[in-house]
């Protein structure tokens, strides 16, 4: 019922498509289910000698035709509103994770995300949906089954219903049985497909060192273990389907014998009421087998009902996941004139301080650097400034507003920036590099892919500019970066952020890169985040951080004069 | 060449075997309609030959119930043995798929795409394993109970006979006609998830960047647009098979209203009884039934299908390095030619090649240094050592043979490669050493200490024993790097390639390692590196840029002639 909570918005727009469903499934039914009944009329009616059934012949193909065409609409439906509700659910995660705060896309693995978005989607479809269907169509079908049965014969009806949950428990036995050997068989294909992953991460390195022997023993050995748990249960899960078969044939027999005895002995069963005949027996016998599936295919269903409620579960977990709002509504102004770090205090999990009470003016045109080591709260500062991270306390000031009474939207498109971590979107690298301006013609985005470097390599590439390339594709980091360093330069963006953007790219290409950021940031502000240190030297103010604090600022030369941190730092990369 | 299903053959024999205890199993199915004919016309019907004869009834009835039981321990057997002989078929196809990940190169691995071939081993590998069991048990169901309902309702009556055949023939064309066009539909609905799934992947792993550039709106419309063609992709699919019930429910149907019409009129003249009728219905309802199975395995079956042939499709790529003929590697002394690279050209197919006609000689024990920027074809070129490419133009000489007359395995054995992948195995930091192989303990401290990772190792409290998870996920760049070299100088190999293996060095570890190296004498050392400090001692010098050596020589004559090298050097020098 929780499930079905989290289901019915997917759902509810579409209700009135539902109830139209299910006025098709109970006329598709009836129509059905009438057609075993006038057989048995039929039959009767030739067994006395009247051979005249003509009458039930066509009353049988009018159910028929309508049998057909509210079947075929019942089956339509249902997958018309199945789908639309999928992509409702889709629409609406993919939302979820475009609003959702980077926090929350920093705290999960993406690999697990993205399943969210493919996978348990799919299996939401697959299980509750097409389940849900089922047992939609199977209560139909139960309930009119039971109406026609107990219009025939209440004795042999109730025969039917008592032992008809003997063939569900014996599948229900099987399968809580079966999710033992399922769990083991899965956890051992998670284990010999991690072998396999980790053999194609290693490829070269095994081919080096001749280890391809000793990884097919490993294999071998995860292999065998897999066969064992998977023959378990494969065979477990075969059980069913000819277990129910032979408890259906019994409950077969036990209708036959019944309605022979009915037959037979009339009078010891006069209490029954309406005299049982032959053709009602002929009924009986294609009820109760019509009687039986939906509850077989439900058992069925049953498996992959539970896969979809925890597929659900996920789904709905980050669909609910509080949105990242975007409140601001203070206009910045059309320049950023002045931007301003007034003792911002944050920490990412509320106890350990990353940023403790940094202030820090930053002028129109001019470059700051910010240095330091690993983990002193370098790449939070340009968080924080993008507000992909909000701060405790204090904050950025651009224009003397709050970022945070900013429109996130505004603030950002004041800012270009290139991070470490290079990203590509799945596309052509011409649609990559104009990224930020997608109106840019070719010669300007061959333009920029040449203040970056990037052209040749490009040009390299099988189909130049037109390449297809994705942030795992087989370019080098140091290629991606370049393509993201062409971003910035064909964007040309009023302030700068560059995060370690070079840091993959060799010292000759990073030093004639240098003049073209030069000139990129020639009156433009800028801040940077720099790995070797020899790329921030003519920086207007370099900014030293220690464990979240500033502990020196100044420019390069009363850094080095100074003789304190930063000079330590500079001497030990040249060392 | 090995195909998906060659495995299948040793089984042959089973396979075949399971199925024919199966139509034990439908034979009994197709035999109670005749019993239950039997109990009516015989038992139940005024003027039948045991009428009002409980007993006989009753035996009948204890007949049915027999005939379940043996097609219940037939099916059993069935499934016994398709279980058995699926589990076992996809062990060997997995098997035989990783063997053919390790015959093929890296490059190709790369072309092909790996995430692609552990797919393979992954999901096709289990949908071919459902596929063949559900062949073994089901597929023959079908086929046999429709043709053995065909040939009951001929014995029943001729014309009955013909009905029943007509009606079952057209269910068979429409699932038949069903089956012919999902595949395809099924296949272009997976190119839309995939499609899905880049955007999905391009939005979590971008989503500064996508934030950054404010392009949420954007992306939010882009997948919509692909959410909907995905459904649209869907309802066709569903529209098609919306078409198998409701048809063949007609069909079934359309026969019974026959069957009553002949019985109607041939009740006295051919004499299909009423008992007749009610088995006939039998026959077409239990044919009915096992078509539709029928058709919900179509999907698992062109799941498996597809996969078979993506199967076929990985095992069609010939391995490109192959063993060459030569049984016997010349030995050749220190200063003797050990590579000699003739005019190589190695081209990915762009508008450049990646090297061009590059000439290289390496004397065996010399200290060779390769430098050039990001994308100048150094590791291209260090691939060609390792064999792990051939060129597609010139000659790659290996002791004074061409490098293809030697076993691949002989030349790998050769050479330590320390590449710039960090390729370390979850296991423990001894494990990643030793590859298995037997060293004593000093020499393990001696490599550790050589590639300066002593200190941090033993700063564990587990040393040797510390664990290493996937990809070395739990060390630093410059920890990995120094276990790599370590690794590398523990094999005690005669050539050592490091590929710019110490980037993640800083310059002073950077000095210390190389010196450390250099004490290691005859030894052949092909240093790659973007740092011209890290070369500069070595005995020659390639410079590459954009593919080509545009010099070569000592560090002091390519100051002087090689404007790149100079670059290069000065920017370094100008840090300091």
């Amino acid at each position: 019922m929780k499930s079905f909570k989290k289901l019915w918005p997917y759902l509810s727009p579409d209700k009135w498509l539902i109830v139209v469903a299910f006025i098709f499934a109970v006329a598709s039914v009836f129509f059905k289910m009438a057609i075993p009944f006038l057989t048995g009329r039929a039959i009767d009616q030739i067994r006395t000698g009247d051979l005249d059934i003509a009458k039930y012949l066509f009353l049988m193909g009018g159910c028929l035709v309508f049998g057909v065409v509210f079947r075929y609409l019942f089956d339509l439906m249902t997958a018309t509103v199945a789908q639309r509700a999928v992509k409702r659910m889709r629409d609406n995660l993919f939302d979820a994770l475009n609003e959702v705060p980077i926090s929350y896309i920093d705290a999960h693995y993406h690999g697990d995300l993205l399943v969210r978005l493919v996978g348990d989607i799919e299996n939401v479809q697959n299980g509750l949906i097409t389940g849900a269907g089922a047992l939609f169509e199977g209560i139909v079908q139960v309930l009119v089954t039971l109406a026609f049965m107990f219009s025939l014969s209440w004795i042999l009806a109730l025969t039917v219903v008592v032992l008809t949950p003997i063939s569900v428990f014996v599948s229900k036995a099987i399968s809580s049985r079966n999710s033992r050997y399922f769990k083991k068989q899965s956890a051992n294909l998670g284990q010999l497909s991690n072998q396999a992953l980790e053999t194609l991460n290693n490829i070269e390195a095994i081919h080096s060192y001749g280890l391809m022997e000793k990884q097919e023993q490993r294999f071998e050995e995860l292999n065998q273990e897999y066969r064992a748990s998977s023959f378990k249960a494969m065979f477990a899960a075969s059980w069913i389907n000819p277990a129910t078969r032979l408890v259906n044939n019994t409950i077969y027999g036990a209708v036959i014998i019944l309605g022979a005895s009915l037959l037979l002995f009339p009078d010891a069963f006069s209490f029954t009421g309406i005299p049982f005949t032959v053709g009602m027996l002929s009924s009986f016998l294609t009820y109760s087998y019509q009687y039986m599936t939906p509850f077989n295919e439900i058992a069925d269903a049953m498996t992959e009902v539970l896969y979809a409620l925890t597929a659900l579960n996920r789904v709905d977990e980050v669909i609910h996941e509080t949105k990242d709002v975007d409140e601001g509504s203070t206009p910045v102004g059309e320049v950023v004139e002045r931007l301003e770090a007034k003792d911002i205090h944050f920490s990412y999990d509320g106890k350990r301080p990353i940023i403790d009470g940094f202030s820090l003016d930053i002028y129109k045109g001019h470059k700051i650097a910010l240095v330091g080591t690993t983990g002193c709260g370098k790449t939070t500062i340009i968080n924080l400034l993008m507000r992909f991270y909000d701060s405790q306390k204090g904050g950025f000031y651009a224009n003397d507003i709050s970022t945070k009474e900013i429109q996130k939207k505004e603030l950002r498109s004041h800012v270009g920036m290139v991070l470490q971590d290079t990203w590509l979107r799945h596309g052509s690298i011409r649609d990559n590099i104009a990224y930020g301006k997608p109106d840019a013609t070719m010669d300007e985005i061959v333009l920029a892919a040449k203040k970056a470097h990037a052209d040749d390599f490009i040009r390299r590439l099988e189909n130049g500019y037109d390449t297809v390339v994705s942030s795992s594709s087989g370019l080098s980091t140091g290629e991606k970066q370049l393509i993201c360093v062409a971003r910035i330069m064909l964007l040309q963006p009023e302030i700068i952020l560059l995060d370690e953007a070079t840091s993959n790219i060799d010292l000759r290409t990073e030093l004639q890169l240098a003049d073209a950021f030069d000139e990129l940031m020639k009156g433009k502000t800028s801040l940077v985040v720099a790995h070797r240190l020899s790329t921030i030297r003519n920086a207007d103010h370099i900014i030293v951080l220690d464990k979240g604090k500033i502990i020196e600022q100044g420019n390069f030369r009363q850094l080095m004069e100074r003789g304190g941190f930063f000079a330590e730092l500079y001497n030990a990369q040249l060392a | 060449m090995m195909t998906t299903l060659q495995p299948l053959k040793k089984n042959a024999a089973k396979v075949i075997f399971a199925p024919m205890l199966k139509a034990i199993e439908c034979t009994c199915e197709l035999i109670i309609p005749f019993l239950v004919r039997s109990i009516i016309d015989d038992g139940l019907t005024t003027g039948g030959s045991h009428e009002g004869d409980g007993g006989y009834v009753l035996g009948l009835c204890g007949i049915v119930f027999g005939l379940s039981v043996l097609g219940f321990l037939c099916t059993m057997i069935t499934q016994y043995m398709a279980s058995k002989v699926a589990t076992e078929f996809s062990f060997d196809l997995k098997r035989n798929l990783y063997s053919h990940i390790g015959k093929l190169s890296p490059s190709q691995l790369d072309r092909y795409g790996k995430s692609k071939a552990l797919n393979l081993v992954n999901t096709a590998s289990f949908s071919l394993q459902t596929g063949v069991q559900m062949f073994m048990r089901l597929l023959i169901r079908a086929p046999f109970l429709v043709i053995g309902s065909i040939i009951a309702a001929f014995v029943v009556n001729v014309y009955a006979g013909l009905v029943i055949l007509g009606a079952l023939a057209l269910c068979a064309g429409v699932i038949g006609t069903i089956v012919r066009f999902t595949p395809r539909e099924y296949t272009a609905l997976m190119n839309e998830l995939d499609a899905i799934s880049v955007l999905g992947d391009d939005l979590i792993v971008g989503s500064r960047v996508v934030r950054a550039f404010n392009k949420q709106e954007e992306s939010r419309k882009e997948f919509r647009e692909e959410s909907e063609r995905y459904r649209k992709q869907a309802l066709r699919l569903s529209r098609i098979n919306a078409f198998i019930n409701p048809l063949t429910f007609g069909f079934v149907n359309l026969a019974i209203v026959l069957v009553l019409y002949l019985g109607s009129f041939q009740y006295q003249s051919t004499g299909i009884s009423v008992g007749s009728i009610v088995a006939l219905i039998s026959f077409l309802t239990q044919s009915l039934n096992a078509l539709i199975q029928f058709t919900r395995l179509i999907t698992s079956f062109s799941k498996a299908f597809a996969d078979r042939k993506r199967c076929d499709a990985f095992f069609a790529i010939e391995p490109d390095i192959v063993d060459g003929p030569l049984a016997e590697e010349p030995v050749i002394q220190d200063g003797e030619t050990l590579y000699e690279l003739k005019n190589v050209s190695v081209s990915f197919g762009g508008e450049s090649t990646a090297l061009d006609k590059v000439n290289v000689r390496i004397p065996k024990g010399s200290s060779i240094g390769v430098i050039g920027g990001t994308g100048s074809g150094k590791s291209t070129l260090v691939s060609l050592f390792s064999r792990f490419m051939d060129p597609v133009e010139g000659e790659v000489r290996f002791r004074g043979h061409n490098i293809k007359d030697s076993k691949v395995g002989a030349v790998r054995k050769e050479i330590a490669l320390v590449s710039q992948k960090p390729q370390l195995f979850k296991g423990t930091i001894r494990e990643n050493l030793t590859l298995g192989e037997a060293y004593s303990e000093q020499e393990i401290e001696k490599a550790l200490k050589d590639a300066l990772a002593y200190d941090f190792v033993y700063a564990k409290e587990a040393g040797l024993e510390s664990k290493v998870e996937e990809g070395g996920s739990n060390f630093s760049g410059g920890q990995k790097q120094r276990l790599l070299i370590a690794r590398a100088l523990l094999s005690n190999r005669e050539v050592l390639i490091l590929d710019d293996a110490t980037s993640a060095l800083d310059y002073k570890s950077d000095l210390l390692v190389r010196q450390q190296i250099k004490k290691r004498t005859g030894m052949t050392t092909i240093l790659v590196s973007q740092r011209a400090t890290s070369i500069k001692d070595c005995d020659y010098i390639y410079v590459l840029d954009a593919g080509k050596i545009v010099g070569e020589g000592k560090h002091e004559q390519l100051l002087e002639n090689c404007l790149i090298y100079r670059e290069i050097f000065q920017a370094q020098v100008k840090q300091q």
